[in-house]
């Protein structure tokens, strides 16, 4: 009898935790993303992927937080691949070196917005400038 | 409204660089044809002007940004041509310098705002400007918003059925026409109300001087 207790126990208790999810909290270091508009403001609650180094099946599906961010934990080196989309088709495609133990760099972004304005301007000045003398020349 | 790289697949990029290259070639051949010490002082300020507006982002309520173009203004001035030479050459510019756009979609970006924007601002004009002046130039300018964001809206949403896997998870841009079109449009119709007081305002200014 108390072995058939027993076994009903334990039966029950295997059914009360089968659905059960268990989480654990663990401090570590995590690659955090964040992406912004031209204009500062956050790209927020959109369409994410990250892809494992080489692997084409995606390692996380989400979206990014209110601040435009979004975060994952490597467990291998080499270059992440991330995407972000939005419906309206703003976004990105790049990659991050990461590792396990918490080194990561993006590839910088380039120039700030006023400085990529007036190289910008330059080259378009630059380039109809120099057209004009060979016009003037010619003519 | 320019597609970052990434977002569309080669069998749309790969044409589209066949077309936009033809393009280029005729654009290159009126430009020269039609050179002169009066055209390149105007086109320089007004390509600038092009590829400032670019640059400013104009955020709008529900979190997404739009931005003016100038192709209206380019546009009525200096036909569709020139105007995809040098929306061209602006988008390259974005690319290179600020990372908007990319090289891959280069093309599309062209075809879709500088050819497709330009056509249907020269259009709108040539239709209501013998009549209406005004109400030719604010078409343009509109026309020019969201003639552009409708091609980009289109080709956007065939990417999931243009480049998927075998279970059907698209490979580049997730999200279908029923999504990318009202997505796209809704801002635009709005953004180009101003495209289309800009284009008013700056072609009325400058054929004033």
């Amino acid at each position: 009898m108390r072995l058939l207790l027993a076994l009903a126990a334990a039966l029950l208790a295997g059914t009360l935790h089968a659905h059960s999810l268990i989480h654990t909290a663990q401090p570590g270091s995590a690659v955090i993303v964040e992406l912004r508009y031209a204009d500062g403001s956050p790209f927020s609650y959109e369409s994410t992927e990250v892809y494992r180094p080489a692997e084409s099946v995606p390692f996380l599906v989400g979206r990014t937080d209110a601040n435009g961010r979004l975060a994952f934990v490597p467990d291998r080196s080499g270059d992440w691949r991330v995407r972000a989309f939005s419906e309206d088709g703003h976004g990105g495609d790049f990659t991050i070196a990461a590792t396990p133990d918490g080194e990561s760099s993006a590839p910088s972004t380039g120039l700030s917005t006023i400085a990529a304005l007036a190289v910008g301007l330059s080259v378009i000045f630059g380039i109809f400038g120099i057209w004009s003398l060979f016009v003037r020349r010619r003519s | 409204m320019h597609i970052p790289d990434g977002f569309l697949s080669p069998q749309t990029y790969l044409p589209a660089y066949a077309l936009a290259a033809g393009g280029w070639v005729y654009a290159a051949r009126e430009l020269r044809r039609r050179v002169d010490e009066t055209l390149l002082p105007r086109l320089a300020v007004l390509t600038a002007l092009a590829f400032v507006l670019m640059t400013v982002m104009l955020p709008l309520p529900g979190g997404t940004s739009v931005h003016a173009s100038g192709i209206g203004i380019l546009a009525v001035i200096f036909g569709p041509w020139l105007t995809f030479a040098v929306v061209s050459l602006v988008l390259l510019l974005q690319a290179l310098v600020l990372g908007a756009g990319g090289i891959t979609v280069l093309p599309v970006n062209a075809l879709a705002m500088g050819l497709g924007g330009s056509v249907a601002a020269c259009l709108g004009y040539r239709l209501l400007a013998p009549r209406w002046e005004r109400a030719g130039l604010f078409a343009a300018g509109w026309l020019a918003a969201v003639v552009p964001a409708a091609l980009v809206a289109v080709v956007l949403g065939l990417q999931p059925a243009i480049a998927h896997r075998s279970d059907g998870q698209p490979l580049f841009f997730p999200f279908g026409l029923s999504v990318t079109l009202p997505a796209v449009l809704i801002p635009h119709a709005i953004l180009g109300l101003g495209e289309g007081l800009l284009t008013v305002l700056v072609v009325s200014f400058l054929r004033r001087r």
